[in-house]
C-alpha cells in the first residue's frame, strides 16, 4: 500500500514537474530602424558635414532653438578636436556664427551640440557669385542615398564624407549614372578616420555623367556625408534625409533656375510615383507620372508646372531618396524635400544672409485652410512680433523676408504643413530645407 | 628477495638468503670518511673509528675546517676540505668508502658487520642501525621506505625500543647518512654526496641515485652506530624538505617527473596549510623557501641530473619497489589530525593504541575513497586550483580585503552597482569569515570553498547514507551523484556558485535532523546547536533552503516507515536557530522579494538523466523491500519535488526559491542513487525478479552517478568557463592614479556578471573596474542614481547623446563593455567621447572625459579603498562621491544631485553605517558564536 502510495506521490510531483513551463526566451533585436537615415527632426545635436571658410568664402553656422540652450560647436581635424567653440542663446532665439571667427582653414565640417532640445542647425556659404546651403542632419546612419549630382563638364560635383566620431570609418560608395550602376574600385573601401573627413572628387572617376546618384554604404564606423556641386562661381550643398513614399517640395523654382527633382530607388523593386502641383490657387493633382526602377534613380524637370510660387508633392509607391536641384545660367541649389509634415518647423539661416533676398516657403498639402504663424530669431530671441500667413487647404506661399540681421525663423500651426527657405542674388542662389520639431 | 612486511603493513623486502650458502670473504679495504658537520663530536667519533674491529686502511676527515683540521693533523690523518677532495684523494687500494657522521658513534663492530652484510648480499650501499646516544636502546633508523615524492615513512614509532625486530639485512629505499658503506667505484661515479643537502636528504639522494645506478641499498643492522643526531640541528626542516625536492628532480625519468612534481607542489601546499594549523606555525614559509631554494639551486640540479643520467642503469620503477603507497605527509597529517581529534591517542606510552589505529586507517576502504576523492577533486577542480574562480554568474572573485566585507555586511555601505546601504546577501558574510579565517587570502578562499564544497558534499552524502545503514558503495555512488547530478551540474554551469555550495552543505543539514537524539541533555543541546550551525551554513548559501532538513525529515515520516516524528520536532527549533544566522539580510527583505527577486534558471535535465532517475526509482519501487521503498520515496519525493521548485522560471518564481529546488533535488536524487545501488547490493541472492530489479535499480542510478565524469574534463567543477576575469583586466591596466574607476557591463541578462537591470533591450550593470567581485553580485533596489542612470541609458540608446562618456563620466564609470550586441551597442556607434579598444574579448570602449568615482572640489580624485574614499589629508572642500546619495556619508553631508558631496576629515571618507543592519548583524554573529560553542561543548564523539 505504502509503495503504491509512494508511487503515486512521485508520479504526481513528476507530472507537476513535466507542466512547469519554460519562462519566456529573452530576446535582442537589434535595431534596423538606423540602417537607413531618418527624417532630421530637430534634436540635440547637428552634424554639418560641410563648411567653410576661406579668402573668398565664408559660412554662417546657423542654429534655432526653442529654449535657452547652450551650444558647443566642435571642429574636428585630422584625428583631434581642433576647436570648441561655446555659445549661449535664449530661447527662443537664433544665431548665425561666422565660421571665419572661429577657424580659417577652407572646409571645416563642425559638430553643433545642445544643452537642450529641440534645437537644429544649418550651414548657409556664401562667397562672389557664391551661395548654398542646408540642414545639417542629426542623425548618422548606415546608409546614405544621394541624387541629383552631376559630372557634366565645369560641373565638379564633391562627396563630403564626415566622420565626427573617434572610430574610423569604412564606406563604399556606389554611383548610378544614365549608363547604370558604375563600378568605381577607388569608391570601394574608402577609409575615413575618425575626427576626420575625406572629399571625393566625383568629377575625377566619373566624368560627363548627366545624373548622377551615390549611394554610401558604411561597412565600419558611422559617417554624415554631403553633396557639394558646382556651377560656375556656385555652389549647392545637401544631404539625405531618409526615405519616404510622400516628399513635399514647398520650395521648387526661385528666379530664373529650371528646377528638377532627383528620384532614388534603392529598394529591389521598381517603383512609380505621382508629382502633385500647389500653387497659391490650389492643387493640380497627379500632373506627371513617372517610374523608377529598382536600385536605379529618375530625373524629371519641375520646371514651369505653374505660374508663380508654386510646390511639388511626390507620392511613390514605395520608398524612394528625393531631392529638388535647381540650375541656371552659373548658378546651382538643391535641397532636399520635406519627409513629412509638422505643425512646427525651424528655419536655420533664413534670413541670416544680408545681402541676398530671402524667402520662406510654406505648403499646405491637407484638406484644411491653416494659418502659419513665423517668428523671425537672432541672438538676442525674438525680432518683432510674429507674422502670420494663411495657407487654404492645398496651397503653397511663399514669403520673403526683408528684414536684416535675422539669423533663423520658427514656423508653425495648428495643423501639419511643410516649411522650407531659399536665398538669392544676382548671381546666386540657395535652397534649404526647413527642419520639423517632432510633437 | 621475499616479502617483508613491517609491523605497520609497509612493504620492503629482504634479500633471498637461501642462496647464500658461504658467507663470502671479507676482503674489502676500507676508505673511512668522517663528515665533519659539527665539530664538537669529531675526537669522540675517531676514536670510535680506530676501536673498530675491522681495521679501516684510511682515514680522512672531511670538512669542518680549522678546529677540523688541527684534530686531523694531530692524529695524523688526513683532511679534506670538502667532497670533491676526499674522491680525489681515495687510495687505489680501497675497494669501499665508509662515510661516518662525526656526531655518530660506530659499536666496536659496526664496521665488520657492515662489511659482512653488504659483502654478502652484493650491496654496494650499506646502512648501519642507528640508535640514539642519549638512549642507546632506542630506534633511530634502520633505513627507511619514501613515498614516490622521497618523503621518508621510517615505520618507526616515536621512541621505538630496538628489540632487535628489524635485525635482518633487507633492501630500503635510503639509509640515513650517518654511516653508510658504499662501493668506492660506485661512489666515485655517483660523485660523492651532495654537498648542498641535509644530512637526511643527503642519505636520501646518495641511496636513490646509487639504486638508479645500478647499485643495491640495504640496511645491516647487526652494525650498530649511535648517533646524537647533532648534524641535523643547525639544519632548518624546510632544507631538509627542500633537499628532497632536489633529489626527486634528480633521479626521475621526465615522465616521472610530469606527475610527481605537480603533485608534490599540490600535496606540499595542502600539507603546509594544514600544518601552519596542527603545530607548525612556518609551515607556509618553509614551503616558499624551499621553492625559492630548489629554483636557485636548479642549474646544479640540472647537472646532478646529466651526471647521474651517464651512469643510469635501472629505471623509475626499481625505485618504486622499495616506496610505500600515497603520501607520507598526507598520512602525518591524517596521523596528526587524528591525534587531534581522538583524545585518546594522545596519551604518551599507549603505543599498541596508535599501531592499532593506524592498522585500521589504512586498512579501512574509507582510506582509498578519500584519497580516490581527492584524486577527483584534484582533477575536477585543477582549473580553480590553478587560477583561482571563474568569473561568470554568480561566480565571481573574492575581494583582496575580507575584513572590508564584512563591515560592508554589518551595516556598512552596499558597493554593488552605485552603492546602497541594503544588506548583502548571507553568502557574502558567509565568504568573507572563510577568507578572514584564511588570513584574508582570496584565492585560497574561493579554492577552498569551491573545491571543498563538492568534498564536503562528497563525505556529507557518505555520512547520511551511512547513517541510513547504506553500504560503501551505495554511499560513494550517492555522493558522485550529488556531485555530478543533473541539479548540481545545471546549477553550477550557470554560475550559481553560492547554489553550488549550498548543494555540498545540504547533506550535513539533512543528516544533522536525522541523527539519532541523544540522551544526555548537554548532547542534546550541542545537538540542536550543530543541527543549527549545519542548516545555517546551507542557508547562508541558499536562503529558502533553510527549510530543508524540515521538509526532509516531514517527508521521511509521510513515506518511510518507521521514521521517527520526533525527527520533526528536532528540525522545527533547528530551523528557526539557523533562520537567525540569515540577518540583517532577512531584515531587510519582503516575502515577494523573497520568493520572486533574481533571475531564476529553468532547470532542463538532460534525457540521460531522467531515464537514469526514472530507471532507479521505478525498479527500486517495484523491487526493493519496505526500507529501500522508504528511501527511495523519501529521496524521490526530495528529487522531483526540488525539480518542480526549479522549474517555476516560467512561473515568475524567483532566484532563491529554484536554488532550494536544486538543492532540494541534488540531495534527493542522490538518495535515490543509494538506495537503489543499495538495494542491487543487498539482494544479489535474492530471487530472480528481484535481483532483476535490483540490478535495473542500480544501473539506473549508476546512469545519473556517471553524470560526475562531465565535471572532468573542464576542471572547473562544472562551473562556466571564466568570462568576467581576464576579459576585464585591462581595466586596472588603464586606470590612472586614483584607481580604476567603474565598468557598465552591457549585454543580455544572463551575460553579466550577478544581478543586472533592466534596459530597454538590453540589461546592464555597474561593476568595479578592478572586476566584479563576489560580494558585488547582487545588486539592492534601485536608487537615485540607478534611476538616473537608467534614464541616460535610454537617452544613449535613443540616440540623444552624443557624448555618453560625458553623461557616464558623473557616475564614476569609465568603460563600457559589451558582452553582445545590442541597441544601445548599436547607438554607440555615433558618439564622440567614446573610443573603442581594440584586441580586447568584448567590445570595450573607453571614456575619453575624465570621471571618477569621487573627486575633490580642487579637481583631485580620490581613491576608492572598498568600501571607503581615501584622499589626501590637506583637501579642501566637499568631495563628490558617486554613490547613491545617503546623508550617513558623512555629518557635513549635501546631497549632489542623486550622489553626495562630503567634507572629509583625515583624507578617509567612510559611510557611518546603517544601524539596523549593524545590530542585526551583531546578534546574528553572537548567535553563530553561542551555537557554535554549544556545538563543540555538547559534542558526543561515539556520534561520529
Amino acid at each position: 500500500m505504502r509503495r503504491a502510495l509512494v508511487a503515486v506521490l512521485i508520479g504526481v510531483l513528476a507530472v507537476a514537474v513535466w507542466l512547469a513551463p519554460a519562462p519566456e526566451p529573452v530576446t535582442v533585436e537589434l535595431p534596423v530602424t538606423t540602417a537607413t537615415a531618418g527624417p532630421v527632426v530637430a534634436s540635440n545635436f547637428s552634424n554639418c558635414a560641410w563648411a567653410i571658410a576661406d579668402d573668398t568664402r565664408e559660412t554662417l553656422m546657423s542654429i534655432v532653438t526653442l529654449s535657452d540652450v547652450e551650444v558647443q560647436l566642435t571642429f574636428p581635424v585630422a584625428g583631434e578636436i581642433r576647436e570648441t567653440y561655446p555659445e549661449s542663446l535664449p530661447g527662443p532665439g537664433a544665431s548665425a556664427i561666422p565660421l571665419s571667427t572661429i577657424l580659417s582653414l577652407g572646409v571645416s565640417p563642425a559638430v553643433v551640440e545642445f544643452s537642450d532640445s529641440p534645437a537644429a542647425a544649418g550651414v548657409i556659404a556664401e562667397g562672389e557669385g557664391s551661395l548654398a546651403g542646408d540642414l545639417c542632419p542629426s542623425s548618422a546612419s548606415k546608409v546614405w542615398v544621394l541624387p541629383g549630382g552631376t559630372t557634366v563638364q565645369d560641373r565638379p560635383l564633391d562627396l563630403q564624407l564626415f566622420n565626427p566620431f573617434p572610430e574610423d570609418a569604412l564606406v563604399t560608395v556606389e554611383a548610378i549614372s544614365e549608363e547604370g550602376f558604375e563600378p568605381v574600385p577607388d569608391l570601394e573601401r574608402v577609409s575615413i578616420p575618425g575626427r576626420s573627413w575625406r572629399t571625393l572628387a566625383l568629377g575625377d572617376v566619373l566624368p560627363f555623367r548627366q545624373r548622377l546618384s551615390v549611394t554610401v554604404r558604411t561597412e565600419q564606423g558611422r559617417i554624415i556625408p554631403a553633396m557639394v556641386q558646382t556651377n560656375g562661381t556656385d555652389q549647392a550643398i545637401w544631404t539625405d534625409v531618409g526615405r519616404s513614399e510622400v516628399w513635399e517640395f514647398p520650395l521648387v523654382a526661385v528666379g530664373e533656375l529650371q528646377p528638377f527633382l532627383a528620384i532614388a530607388n534603392a529598394g529591389p523593386l521598381e517603383v512609380t510615383y505621382t508629382l502633385d502641383v500647389f500653387t497659391a490657387d490650389g492643387p493640380v493633382e497627379s500632373a506627371v507620372e513617372g517610374l523608377v526602377p529598382a536600385e536605379g534613380h529618375d530625373r524629371i524637370s519641375v520646371a514651369g508646372l505653374a505660374d508663380g510660387a508654386y510646390a511639388v508633392r511626390l507620392r511613390a509607391d514605395g520608398p524612394v531618396s528625393a531631392v529638388v536641384v535647381g540650375e541656371g545660367e552659373g548658378q546651382v541649389a538643391a535641397t532636399s524635400g520635406a519627409p513629412l509634415t509638422a505643425r512646427q518647423w525651424m528655419l536655420p539661416g533664413a534670413g541670416a544672409n544680408s545681402s541676398a533676398q530671402s524667402s520662406l516657403w510654406f505648403l499646405n498639402t491637407g484638406a484644411d485652410s491653416i494659418t502659419v504663424t513665423y517668428q523671425l530669431l537672432d541672438a538676442g530671441g525674438t525680432v518683432d512680433l510674429p507674422s502670420k500667413v494663411a495657407l487654404p487647404a492645398g496651397t503653397v506661399r511663399r514669403v520673403p523676408l526683408d528684414q536684416i540681421g535675422v539669423s533663423g525663423v520658427i514656423a508653425e500651426s495648428t495643423g501639419l504643413f511643410s516649411a522650407a527657405w531659399s536665398a538669392e542674388t544676382e548671381l546666386a542662389t540657395a535652397y534649404a530645407s526647413g527642419i520639423p520639431v517632432g510633437e | 628477495m621475499s616479502p617483508f612486511a613491517l609491523h605497520n603493513g609497509t612493504l620492503m623486502s629482504i634479500p633471498d638468503q637461501s642462496k647464500a650458502t658461504v658467507a663470502p670473504a671479507t676482503s674489502a679495504v676500507i676508505a673511512a670518511a668522517v663528515m665533519v658537520r659539527n665539530e664538537s663530536q669529531l675526537e669522540a667519533a675517531l676514536d670510535a673509528l680506530a676501536r673498530q674491529s675491522y681495521e679501516t686502511a684510511y682515514t680522512t676527515v672531511v670538512g669542518g675546517g680549522e678546529p677540523a683540521q688541527k684534530v686531523a693533523r694531530r692524529r695524523a690523518i688526513s683532511w679534506v676540505s670538502d667532497m670533491q677532495g676526499l674522491i680525489a684523494g681515495l687510495p687505489a687500494a680501497a675497494t669501499h668508502v665508509w662515510l661516518v657522521h662525526d656526531d655518530a658513534s660506530p659499536r666496536k663492530d659496526a664496521l665488520a658487520a657492515l662489511v659482512e652484510g653488504a659483502q654478502r648480499v652484493e650491496a654496494s650501499v650499506a646502512g648501519s642501525k642507528l640508535l640514539r646516544t642519549d638512549h642507546p636502546g632506542m630506534l633511530e633508523s634502520v633505513g627507511a621506505a619514501t613515498d614516490v615524492f622521497l618523503v621518508p615513512y621510517s615505520g618507526l614509532d616515536s621512541e621505538e625500543m630496538d628489540q632487535e625486530q628489524y635485525d635482518v639485512v633487507r633492501d630500503v629505499a635510503f639509509v640515513f647518512g650517518a654511516s653508510t658503506l658504499i662501493r668506492k667505484d660506485l661512489f666515485k661515479g655517483l660523485g660523492g654526496t651532495d654537498p648542498l643537502l641535509a644530512p637526511q636528504a643527503a642519505g636520501i639522494d646518495l641511496s636513490y641515485r646509487a639504486r638508479a645506478a645500478g647499485g643495491r641499498v640495504v640496511v645491516v643492522p647487526s652494525s650498530e652506530v649511535l648517533h646524537a643526531s647533532l648534524c641535523s640541528e643547525k639544519t632548518p626542516l624546510w632544507r631538509e624538505e627542500a633537499g628532497r625536492f632536489r633529489a626527486l628532480l634528480k633521479v626521475y625519468s621526465p615522465v616521472t617527473l610530469g606527475w610527481t612534481v605537480p603533485l608534490s607542489a599540490v600535496i606540499g601546499l595542502l600539507y603546509s596549510f594544514a600544518m601552519t594549523f596542527l603545530g607548525r606555525k612556518r609551515a607556509l614559509v618553509d614551503l616558499v623557501l624551499g621553492w625559492g631554494w630548489n629554483l636557485y639551486h636548479l642549474p646544479s640540479t640540472l647537472a646532478g641530473r646529466r651526471r647521474l643520467h651517464r651512469s643510469r642503469m635501472a629505471g623509475d620503477e626499481e625505485l618504486f619497489r622499495y616506496q610505500v603507497r600515497g603520501s607520507a605527509l598526507i598520512r602525518e597529517l591524517s596521523d596528526r589530525f587524528s591525534s587531534k581529534v581522538l583524545l585518546e591517542d594522545q596519551l604518551a606510552g599507549r603505543l599498541s593504541g596508535i599501531i592499532e589505529r593506524r592498522r585500521a586507517f589504512w586498512h579501512e576502504p574509507g582510506f582509498y575513497a578519500v584519497l580516490t576523492a581527492l584524486v577527483f577533486l584534484l582533477i575536477a577542480g585543477r582549473e580553480i586550483v590553478a587560477d583561482g574562480l571563474p568569473a561568470a554568474g554568480l561566480a565571481l572573485p573574492l575581494p583582496d580585503s575580507a575584513w572590508a566585507t564584512l563591515r560592508s555586511y554589518a551595516g556598512g555601505w552596499n558597493t554593488s552597482g552605485l552603492g546602497s546601504p541594503a544588506p548583502l546577501h548571507p553568502s557574502i558574510g558567509a565568504t568573507a569569515l572563510v577568507q578572514l579565517l584564511l588570513v584574508s587570502h582570496a584565492n585560497l578562499a574561493e579554492i577552498l570553498l569551491s573545491v571543498g564544497a563538492v568534498g564536503v558534499g562528497l563525505v556529507g552524502t557518505v555520512r547520511l547514507l551511512r547513517r541510513m545503514e547504506m553500504g560503501p558503495l551505495a554511499r560513494y555512488a550517492a555522493a558522485l551523484a550529488l556531485a555530478g547530478g543533473p541539479a548540481t551540474r545545471a546549477l553550477a554551469g550557470s554560475g550559481d556558485w553560492p547554489g553550488m555550495i549550498a548543494i555540498g552543505l545540504a547533506p550535513w543539514a539533512v543528516e544533522s535532523v536525522v541523527a539519532p537524539w541523544p540522551v544526555v541533555l548537554r548532547e542534546k543541546i550541542g545537538y540542536l546547536a550543530r543541527a543549527a550551525l549545519a542548516t545555517g551554513a546551507l542557508a547562508a548559501f541558499a536562503p529558502v533552503a533553510v527549510l530543508l532538513p524540515l521538509a526532509a525529515v516531514i517527508v521521511r515520516v509521510l513515506v518511510a516507515e518507521g521514521a521517527p516524528w520526533s525527527a520533526v520536532a528536532r528540525a522545527v527549533p533547528v530551523t528557526i536557530l539557523a533562520v537567525s544566522l540569515l540577518f540583517p539580510w532577512l531584515y531587510r527583505i519582503s516575502v515577494d522579494q523573497l520568493l520572486s527577486h533574481g533571475e531564476s534558471l529553468y532547470f532542463n535535465p538532460s534525457l540521460w538523466a531522467i531515464a537514469g532517475f526514472a530507471v532507479a526509482t521505478v525498479f527500486g519501487l517495484m523491487a526493493g523491500d519496505r526500507r529501500t521503498v522508504g528511501f527511495i520515496g523519501w529521496g524521490g519525493t526530495l528529487a522531483v519535488g526540488g525539480s518542480w521548485l526549479a522549474r517555476t522560471a516560467g512561473l515568475g518564481v524567483g532566484r532563491e526559491p529554484t536554488v532550494a529546488g536544486y538543492v532540494a533535488a541534488a540531495v534527493g536524487t542522490a538518495i535515490v542513487v543509494g538506495a537503489a545501488i543499495d538495494l542491487s547490493a543487498r539482494f544479489s541472492d535474492a530471487r530472480l525478479w528481484r535481483v532483476i530489479g535490483g540490478r535495473g535499480a542500480a544501473l539506473g542510478g549508476l546512469i545519473v552517478a556517471a553524470g560526475v565524469v562531465l565535471l572532468l574534463p573542464s576542471g572547473r567543477l562544472g562551473l562556466p568557463e571564466d568570462r568576467f576575469g581576464s576579459q576585464l583586466e585591462f581595466a586596472a591596466a588603464r586606470s590612472l592614479d586614483h584607481g580604476a574607476d567603474r565598468i557598465l557591463m552591457v549585454g543580455a541578462a544572463g551575460e553579466l556578471p550577478g544581478e543586472s537591470r533592466a534596459g530597454t533591450g538590453f540589461s546592464y550593470r555597474v561593476v568595479s573596474g578592478t572586476g566584479p567581485i563576489f560580494p558585488e553580485a547582487w545588486l539592492g533596489a534601485p536608487r537615485q542614481g540607478d534611476v538616473a542612470l537608467e534614464e541616460v541609458l535610454e537617452r544613449i540608446g535613443a540616440g540623444l547623446e552624443l557624448r555618453p562618456g560625458q553623461s557616464l563620466a558623473s557616475f564614476g564609470i569609465r568603460w563600457i563593455v559589451f558582452t553582445g550586441p545590442n541597441p544601445l551597442e548599436v547607438a554607440l556607434e555615433s558618439q564622440l567621447d567614446l573610443r573603442q579598444l581594440p584586441g580586447l574579448d568584448y567590445t570595450t570602449f573607453e571614456s575619453e572625459v575624465f570621471g571618477a568615482r569621487a573627486v575633490g572640489a580642487d579637481g583631485i580624485p580620490w581613491t576608492w579603498e572598498r568600501p571607503d574614499y581615501v584622499g589626501a589629508g590637506t583637501a579642501l572642500g566637499p568631495v563628490y562621491v558617486a554613490e547613491n546619495q545617503d546623508r550617513r556619508w558623512g555629518e557635513d553631508w549635501m546631497a549632489s544631485g542623486w550622489a553626495n558631496e562630503v567634507v572629509p576629515s583625515n583624507g578617509r571618507i567612510t559611510f557611518g553605517g546603517d544601524e539596523p543592519n549593524r545590530n542585526w548583524a551583531l546578534a546574528a554573529a553572537g548567535v553563530l558564536a553561542v551555537l557554535a560553542a554549544l556545538g563543540i561543548v555538547g559534542f558526543d564523539r561515539k556520534a561520529l
